[in-house]
């Protein structure tokens, strides 16, 4: 045992007083010449001893009370319990989930993030001069930590925001453990600070602690691990949130009303009644209803749109209620609204004749307003052209999407041309017919800047072509995977099933290929680089057989279709039915339309290319080339920084995490000749996965898997952990014990005193008069 | 001490309007109440008789002679009075005096209450007679309802009293043969000694059919017993026995004792139908007196 404060200690010798007090006392007396000895005698004799004994008692209290103060202000120690050196410097890494969760507002009225910062700050505030500090948080888990001093450390923790998205336990954990790698001295300690939402703890994230586990048995110098559990009541809480925001179109063209819904979920027990919902673009509102949503329910807001001006625009969905998480009563959905598509068909076996040609219908089912003579804008615009035209028309027409259409053969240079349209982010169709050669597509498509293979490699034709009595192949089914075409089931399964397919292409995609054995495709030149690593064959479509109709697949930076089938009546009923137009729509929409990733999650790198942000149509040519442009990045919080673009040949704007929610604008401003600069801006929207919204504790039992897994203490308040840590230390103080125990003396002294000693009360009417 | 420290005028004007009264049928107990069976030269004629020689010649009846020629003696009828004998303990443990009696030991303060008994009850020309006593009676005073005899109880108060022990029992065995006329008993003690022996002889008196008036003379100190600290307490009656203890811590005991003692004497008391009075000499005794007469007028 040791004595923190020990010349305190001393006080001790105080209990000379009450001694010689006592002493003193004994020796001085009065004599009162009394009479009713007769009483007083028989009193002496019956309680000598129980008095003597009480006196004696009474001085050891007497004496006890300056000891006990004495040792209490001493602060003994019992180092037994100590497992640490207590006075050496350490380091303690702080990691703080400030994920959206930790925003939700206690019963007292204080939000998680205060009471954790709170927290945090009284055990720094216990740190001494020479510890280090890391501050680790969930939001800036791949940025580089810089240990501080607890003062600093309080000051930086004082900015900190439940901003981030969701947060995995193991991220968490690694990344502090390895922080704790850089600290300066050997102990090292590790605080994670957390709600323990169930998000935070799921099976592949126990599985990852085990993992990390095993890193850290390896260490010579394991850090020691707490966790701080904050939030424990979650099932009390009361939240109102916007789960989604979604656009019912795959892309938006300006002039043209789209569809939206917004998803609002009641999290509460009690329905929620008349809460308004109001609709915002760009900051202004367009549309405000209200709704009532049951107990534990969700329900969809839908709102029809137009929007006229191309560029991307902020879409906001808030509910105004008071509830746990008020952050969570806005959600916004970034929409990239796009001009009109220009799309260039190839036709390989044009007519004179009305809907003979090989693209007619395709253009009728592209351009239904134009055909129908009807004044609302297309969302595309078409051009036919012929296949030697194929060249000439890309430069004139510029297009977002090619469709060859039963196109027999393609020169080197064609597929040149089509080649690095698909790797700069072109999108193209090919639809089989009687007349494609299968070596010009199944060969590589190759350009000087890489070289890609179609999606699946044409076979043999399979059905047949022509014939009164031919007979279609089985009906097969679309895949869910594909959302755009979701709205083409309508309830109905087998959306597909009315098509008749009389004969199609077998179209082998890798996979296939690989179960065949088939010898792969090797590229001519192997000096360009194969652009297909990576991309998966999706199938679209596919018949009874399983043999697909339709499959998808990314290339460079755009994409490719393959269809089985032409576009025509040749070898299927596909253009004749009603789920033509809408199917044809949908996938162009998609295809050309959802080209630039405008929404992503908190977390998330944002990529914006920078062609997109250079200006386009006539102040193109007055571009001073000479000059390079500037690009600036706003965030969410207003800071404006310039922003360099990546030296690509396609140079890109890149956000490595973005760590707040909301918009991030970006800025160019180019320098146009006659010394002028015009800006052009974009933007892209960070928004939080809705998983943060659901306020719901892990299973404590997960809890401490997790904490067995690592071997690390749970706690739920601050001062616990500070008691354990000093324990670690120091040992254990007992100065409260002592203090208990005074307590307990001087209420025994006054006790005695007052009742087995002697009362000073006068019960007069107990011995009074007849 | 002289009389007049007894007796002060004021207390004797107060005392002097109180009458005794008797609860049982005590013989004249009450003057004016009752006539005496037997006869005595008063101011109330009863008879004449013949004159024999050696009558004083101051009681023929000269009217009557010079009527009849005969010699007749003229007899009154004699109120007889009440016959009480104030016991006087005045044995050491009555020498204490505490600080809230005014520096009156019980001794001083039963000397002055029988002073005070003495004249109302010469004043109603009824007996009194007087015992004082320690371990032994010690003066003995014949009751005489001649107000003359006043001086003379006084004069017996006045001795001062003596540092002997207290023999409640024994010295009422002792006086009991020689009240041969039966009388109010009039006992003014402090009651610290044997109960049992006390109760013996309490029952000795009562059945000389005695009526007993008991005034226990207490100090206020010996009935809360509010000492603290360390104290030698001696021994009034037996100067070598000394006990030195911490008050406070044997106040609870002790207020036990006492009113275990009080109760036994009340007991006592009420079985052998002696009136028990306990008397704080911190009030005025003439108080005291008077609220117990009161209360004998009222319930007697």
């Amino acid at each position: 045992m040791t004595l923190l404060n020990g010349l305190l200690a001393f006080g001790a010798l105080a209990f000379t007083v009450p001694l010689t007090i006592h002493l003193l006392y004994r020796n001085r007396f009065r004599t009162l010449d009394w009479g009713a000895m007769h009483l007083l005698e028989n009193v002496i004799r019956i309680n000598r001893r129980r008095m003597q004994l009480m006196h004696l008692l009474l001085l050891l209290l007497r004496c006890l009370l300056p000891v006990l103060l004495a040792f209490c202000l001493a602060r003994p120690v019992l180092t037994g319990f100590r497992v640490l050196p207590g006075d050496a410097p350490r380091s303690v890494v702080v990691a703080l989930d400030d994920s959206q969760s930790m925003a939700a507002r206690e019963e007292s009225g204080q939000t998680r993030i205060e009471l954790a910062k709170g927290a945090v700050t009284s055990l720094l505030k216990s740190l001494s001069r020479r510890d280090e500090v890391i501050l680790v948080r969930a939001s800036h888990l791949g940025t580089p930590v810089a240990a501080s001093g607890a003062q600093e450390a309080i000051e930086s923790l004082k900015g900190v925001r439940a901003s981030s998205g969701p947060v995995n336990l193991a991220d968490l954990l690694r990344a502090a453990i390895n922080a704790s790698g850089e600290a300066a001295y050997p102990q090292r300690q590790i605080i994670a600070v957390s709600d323990f939402a169930s998000n935070t703890l799921d099976d592949a994230t126990l599985g990852s602690l085990s993992n990390l586990a095993e890193s850290l048995s390896e260490k010579s110098l394991p850090p020691t691990i707490s966790f701080l559990n904050l939030g424990q009541n979650s099932d009390e809480l009361q939240n109102l949130s916007v789960d989604t925001v979604e656009s019912k179109s795959p892309a938006v063209v300006a002039g043209r009303g789209g569809g939206f819904t917004a998803t609002v979920r009641n999290a509460s027990d009690s329905p929620i009644r008349d809460v308004r919902l109001a609709w915002m673009l760009d900051g202004a509102e367009i549309s405000r209803s209200t709704l009532t949503i049951a107990a534990r329910s969700t329900t969809v807001a839908r709102l029809t749109h137009r929007i006229d001006d191309v560029g991307v625009h902020a879409l906001a969905v808030v509910v105004e209620h008071a509830d746990a998480v008020l952050e969570d009563n806005r959600r916004s959905l970034a929409i990239d609204v796009i001009d009109e598509i220009d799309v260039l068909l190839v036709d390989g076996a044009p007519s004179q004749e009305p809907l003979e040609g090989e693209t007619d219908y395709l253009a009728i089912a592209l351009s239904p307003f134009a055909f129908g003579g009807d004044d609302q804008p297309d969302a595309v615009r078409t051009q036919v052209c012929m296949p030697r035209q194929l060249q000439k028309q890309m430069e004139l027409v510029n297009p977002d999407l090619v469709v060859l259409a039963n196109v027999a053969e393609l020169s080197k240079e064609e597929k040149s041309v089509l080649t690095q349209f698909v790797l700069r982010g072109g999108t193209m169709l090919v639809f089989d017919g009687d007349l494609v050669a299968s070596e010009t597509y199944n060969t590589p498509w190759e350009c000087a800047e890489g070289s890609w293979l179609l999606p699946a490699r044409l076979g043999e034709t399979i059905g047949e072509i022509t014939g009164e009595d031919r007979l279609p192949q089985p009906s097969g089914m679309n895949h869910a995977i594909y959302s755009p075409w979701d709205m083409l089931s309508g309830g109905n399964d087998r959306p597909f099933a009315e098509i008749d397919v009389y004969a199609y292409r077998k179209l082998l995609t890798p996979a296939a290929v690989e179960a065949e054995g088939l010898e792969t495709i090797q590229t001519d030149s192997p000096e360009t680089e194969r652009i297909d690593e990576d991309a998966n064959t999706m199938t679209l479509w596919s018949l009874g057989n399983g043999d697909p109709v339709a499959v998808l697949a990314r290339r460079g930076r755009g994409k490719v279709v393959q269809f089985a089938i032409p576009c025509d009546t040749a070898w299927s009923t596909l253009p004749l039915r009603l789920i033509f137009l809408p199917m044809i729509q949908q996938l162009v929409l998609d295809l050309a339309g959802n080209q630039n990733r405008v929404n992503v999650a908190v977390g998330d790198g944002i990529v914006v290319p920078a062609k997109r942000l250079e200006p386009d149509g006539e102040d193109a040519a007055e571009i001073d080339t000479k000059r390079a442009a500037e690009y600036r990045l706003e965030t969410p919080d207003r800071v404006e920084v310039v922003i360099k673009p990546t030296e690509e040949i396609f140079p890109r704007l890149l956000v490595a995490s973005a760590v707040e929610r909301g918009l991030y604008r970006f800025r160019c401003e180019t320098p146009m000749l006659e010394g002028l600069a015009t800006q052009t801006e974009t933007l892209r929207l960070a928004e939080m996965p809705a998983q943060e919204s659901i306020l719901r504790d892990a299973d404590l039992a997960r809890i401490e898997s997790a904490a067995e897994s690592v071997d690390a203490t749970i706690y739920n308040d601050i001062t616990e952990l500070q008691q354990d840590d000093s324990q670690r230390r120091f040992g254990r103080e007992i100065w409260r014990w002592l203090l208990g125990a005074l307590l307990l003396v001087l209420v025994a002294e006054l006790f005695l005193q007052q009742h087995a000693v002697g009362s000073s009360q006068r019960p007069r009417e107990k011995a009074g008069a007849l | 001490m002289r009389i007049l420290d007894l007796l002060k005028p004021k207390d004797l004007a107060r005392v002097s309007k109180l009458q005794v009264l008797a609860r049982q049928v005590v013989e004249g107990f009450c003057s004016g109440r009752h006539r005496s069976p037997h006869k005595g030269f008063s101011v109330e004629f009863k008879e004449h008789r013949t004159y024999v020689r050696g009558d004083e010649l101051r009681n023929i009846d000269w009217k009557a002679f010079g009527k009849s020629d005969r010699l007749y003696i003229r007899e009154y009828e004699e109120e007889t009075n009440l016959r009480c004998t104030l016991i006087v303990d005045r044995s050491g443990s009555m020498q204490y005096s505490g600080s809230r009696s005014g520096e009156l030991s019980k001794y001083q303060y039963a000397q002055q209450l029988a002073a005070s008994l003495s004249y109302l009850m010469l004043g109603q020309q009824d007996g009194v007679g007087l015992v004082t006593f320690d371990d032994q009676p010690r003066q003995w005073l014949p009751s005489r309802s001649r107000p003359s005899h006043l001086l003379a109880v006084l004069q017996a108060l006045a001795e001062d009293g003596s540092r002997k022990e207290t023999d409640l029992g024994g010295v009422f065995q002792k006086i009991a043969p020689k009240l041969s006329r039966r009388g109010l008993l009039v006992i003014l003690s402090d009651a610290m000694g044997d109960l049992d022996s006390l109760a013996r002889s309490l029952a000795l008196l009562r059945s000389a059919r005695h009526e007993i008036l008991f005034f226990q003379i207490l100090d206020p100190d010996e009935i809360d017993f509010p000492f603290s600290g360390r104290i030698q307490f001696r021994d009034l009656e037996n100067a070598v026995n000394e006990q030195t203890i911490d008050s406070k811590s044997l106040r609870t005991a002790y207020l036990e004792r006492f009113a275990e003692h009080t109760e036994k004497l009340r007991e006592i008391c009420r079985r052998h139908r002696v009136d028990l009075v306990q008397m704080p000499t911190d009030r005025p005794f003439a108080d005291a007196l008077h609220e117990y007469l009161s209360m004998r007028r009222r319930g007697r």
